[in-house]
């Protein structure tokens, strides 16, 4: 457990030593933000104008169409241009952990100690986890906004899940990077190989295109995105935890086979 | 080599997935990257596999197969856990309004569902996501409901068949089919309702005693209701009693909402004949008005009390009431108000007491079914010579709803009887009051009992108003500075710090 520890502290020291770590934080929250922002004046400006065709409408039961609202042209748009966000920056994060210690050398080192594969690929996987963590809590404030301040239909259990949902993504696109990442000494490399992954795992409906529509079934069930809307939409569904935690489990796998064919080489 | 080639392979591989995802169409440039890219992918993978499976020292092609065999264990694993769960599945509706707790009333039409019925979602390239939940908890619910999304351009025949012109969604059950343009519980319930009850009631409405109009938008009239009962499925018709009329047969139910005046004898002997006959009557009836169904009324033991109920109470919840808009929670059991308690209130505006005999009628079962709190009081209506105020006692709630039904029918008619419900307001249903709270569930409730569609005696879908205030440019503006430029700029400078104190170690 010690040795376990070990690997997380020393990984989590080597990511806030690094600049590219804080310019991750800082991007993730500016840009969080002002998708936040910008999702909010369209909302504003599409609010006065519907708000003003329904007064000035001789129907006496007009209304503002119920689609339009905070949730749907503000909450939800941004919480889904985070998980594109997210797609970019998680590689970016997890592209050094095994490339950079091959490429310094460190990663032979690292696999003579008596410390098991699990426990290294773990301890890095907890290590870059507690980052993105960190990264996601970071933007917490805009949705907190939305509950307290702006008083809109949502509420914080339903931030809950929404957060929820972005952690297990997040967390699974981590497993993914840290897979790519074991495969190479290049960190260029391992984050081009985490944006294949990524971006064709997050909606597979590319894949009709090429074998047709009898895999659409299959498509939308091993996609990224199936899974997350649930949470976008305020439902935790025990499925889609179940499918994030698989992914990541596999991706740890094939990662720890990867280090141990290493080990042995 | 090879890595090069599956570098190459992978940039291509993401361009012609980024053409897919920008176009939704797959053309020869996409197929060109993602067969190149991803073939060249492929040669990659096998080439280091290839390499890995050499042997050295204790990594060779044993170790290989064991740890090959592992990992396809571990995916099969897997894999049966996903399908698992994907059938036996918990989701928890964490939305302020329960969105995707169904409804009492969908649940039971859904549990009832003794056909299959698919749904077809046609959707824009971009797809509704609170739809594709909604629909979903559809299907949890019931294993006969079934759903479908199918793209607008590339299912152009089944658009044509249904007439869908824009997004929306097809309910089929057998040759029938139900067309929904704006996809919500409410919506989807009713059409559900419409395909799956096929018997369409015929409800008759009395006329010519200055009951509220079927139609218009005045805040007086009954079109809500109207509309609300023909989107689930009963057919309206209004009658004219005139002593030669002989209440149809194919009337469900006899509906007399708020009357002005008195019914005339032969009216009234048109209306006995029907009650004879096993007929069905839900009577909403204001204080102050001598409708002339008094008798008839005490004959199967309900009585019309006099004045109004004023309610203090009420005043506490609703401040403008002054007690005259009694907010009632207090529910008897009864099929009608099975799915009532303390928290479904129905807003009354001006209600009088409605009172069970006791005994009831021989062959009558005479139910108070609502009831105004211990602390309200029957006022007499005004331009009344005597005012003096009745107070019951504190153990005594004034009642305002009764249910009568006889117990057997006439011969011919022996699987029901007659029934009659009579409430003491008639304004709670008019369009100003139909969407408070649930009056909309209490009428409803009430036709369908009378009409004997007990399945669809329930809770439904509540309407949802989404947030739609809008901000100043200041708050906008204040949202912007605080958190995407002083957070980020905050974090950025301690990482600069951080960065110089190791520079300068």
């Amino acid at each position: 457990m010690r040795a376990f520890l070990a690997i997380v502290g020393k990984e989590l020291y080597a990511l806030f030593t690094l600049p590219i770590a804080y310019a991750v934080l800082t991007g993730t929250i500016f840009v969080a933000g002002w998708l936040f922002f910008d999702n909010l004046a369209y909302y504003n400006r599409i609010i006065m104008v519907q708000t003003a065709q329904a007064m000035a409408s001789q129907d006496v039961l007009a209304y503002v169409p119920s689609d339009i609202s905070l949730y749907t042209l503000v909450v939800r748009p941004t919480v889904g241009q985070l998980t594109l966000f997210l797609m970019v920056f998680v590689p970016l994060i997890t592209m050094r952990v095994f490339a950079e210690e091959r490429q310094r050398g460190t990663y032979e080192l690292l696999l003579t100690t008596p410390v098991s594969v699990a426990k290294i690929v773990g301890g890095k996987y907890v290590a870059c986890s507690l980052f993105l963590v960190l990264m996601l809590a970071a933007t917490i404030i805009f949705p907190a906004v939305a509950v307290t301040q702006i008083q809109s239909e949502i509420g914080w259990a339903h931030m809950f899940a929404i957060y929820l949902g972005l952690t297990a993504f997040a967390l699974a696109l981590a497993a993914l990077g840290l897979l790519c990442s074991s495969l190479t000494e290049n960190q260029i490399i391992a984050a081009l190989l985490s944006y294949v992954l990524s971006v064709a795992l997050y909606d597979l409906s590319w894949m009709q295109g090429v074998l047709g529509n009898t895999v659409a079934p299959l498509a939308k069930e091993i996609a990224l995105q199936t899974h997350f809307t649930s949470f976008a939409e305020g439902i935790i569904d025990t499925h889609d935890l179940t499918y994030f935690a698989s992914l990541g489990f596999v991706a740890f796998v094939l990662t720890a086979m990867s280090v141990e064919q290493t080990r042995f080489r | 080599m090879a890595p090069l080639i599956g570098l190459i392979g992978a940039v291509a591989f993401l361009f012609g997935l980024g053409a897919y995802y920008f176009t939704f169409k797959p053309g020869l440039f996409f197929y060109a990257n993602i067969v190149g890219g991803g073939g060249s992918l492929l040669a990659w993978g096998m080439h280091s596999l290839v390499s890995v499976s050499r042997p050295s020292g204790e990594a060779g092609g044993g170790w290989y197969l064991r740890k090959l065999g592992g990992v396809v264990l571990v995916v099969a694993a897997v894999l049966g856990l996903n399908w698992t769960t994907a059938r036996y599945r918990w989701r928890f509706d964490t939305t302020l309004r329960q969105l995707y707790s169904l409804s009492p009333l969908t649940e039971q039409v859904l549990d009832g569902l003794r056909e299959p019925v698919e749904a077809l979602v046609f959707e824009r390239t971009e797809r509704d996501r609170r739809v594709e939940q909604l629909i979903a908890s559809y299907a949890s619910r019931s294993p006969k409901f079934t759903y479908r999304f199918l793209d607008m351009q590339r299912e152009r025949e089944a658009l044509g068949r249904f007439g869908v012109e824009e997004a929306g969604l097809v309910l089929r059950a057998g040759s029938a089919a139900e067309r929904i343009l704006e996809v919500n519980e409410h919506n989807l319930t009713n059409a559900l309702i419409r395909l799956t009850f096929t018997q369409r009631p015929l409800l008759c409405l009395t006329t010519g005693h200055g009951e509220a109009p079927l139609k218009g938008k005045s805040e007086r009239a009954y079109s809500g209701l109207a509309r609300a009962l023909r989107d689930q499925g009963c057919n309206l018709e209004l009658i004219v009693l005139n002593g030669h009329t002989t209440v149809q047969d194919e009337c469900g139910a006899l509906l007399i909402l708020g009357p002005q005046r008195a019914f005339s004898e032969d009216e009234l002997r048109d209306l006995a004949a029907y009650l004879d006959g096993g007929g069905r009557v839900l009577l909403l009836v204001e204080p102050a008005v001598a409708s002339g169904l008094e008798p008839l009324l005490e004959r199967i033991g309900i009585r019309l009390g006099d004045g109004m109920i004023l309610d203090p109470q009420s005043s506490a919840r609703f401040e403008a009431s002054s007690g005259v808009r009694p907010l009632i929670n207090y529910f008897r059991k009864h099929p009608i108000t099975e799915k009532f308690n303390e928290r479904t209130f129905v807003q009354f505006e001006t209600v009088r007491p409605v009172l069970p005999a006791v005994p009831a009628p021989e062959g009558w079962d005479v139910t108070a079914l609502a009831y105004s709190s211990s602390d309200s009081r029957v006022i007499r209506a005004a331009g009344a010579a005597d005012r003096r105020d009745e107070k019951p006692s504190r153990t005594e709630w004034v009642p305002v709803a009764v249910a009568a039904s006889q117990r057997s029918g006439p011969a011919e008619n022996a699987a029901s009887g007659a029934r009659v419900l009579v409430i003491g307001d008639a304004d709670f249903i008019a369009n100003r009051n139909l969407a408070s709270l649930y009056n909309l569930d209490f009428i409803l409730n009430a036709i369908h009992w009378i009409a004997g569609r007990e399945p669809l005696v329930s809770i439904g879908p509540k309407f949802v108003k989404p947030y739609q205030e809008i901000l100043t440019p200041e708050e906008t503006l204040s949202f912007f500075y605080s958190f995407a430029m002083v957070l980020p700029e905050a974090i950025l400078i301690t990482g600069v710090i951080l960065w110089w104190r190791r520079r300068g170690r």
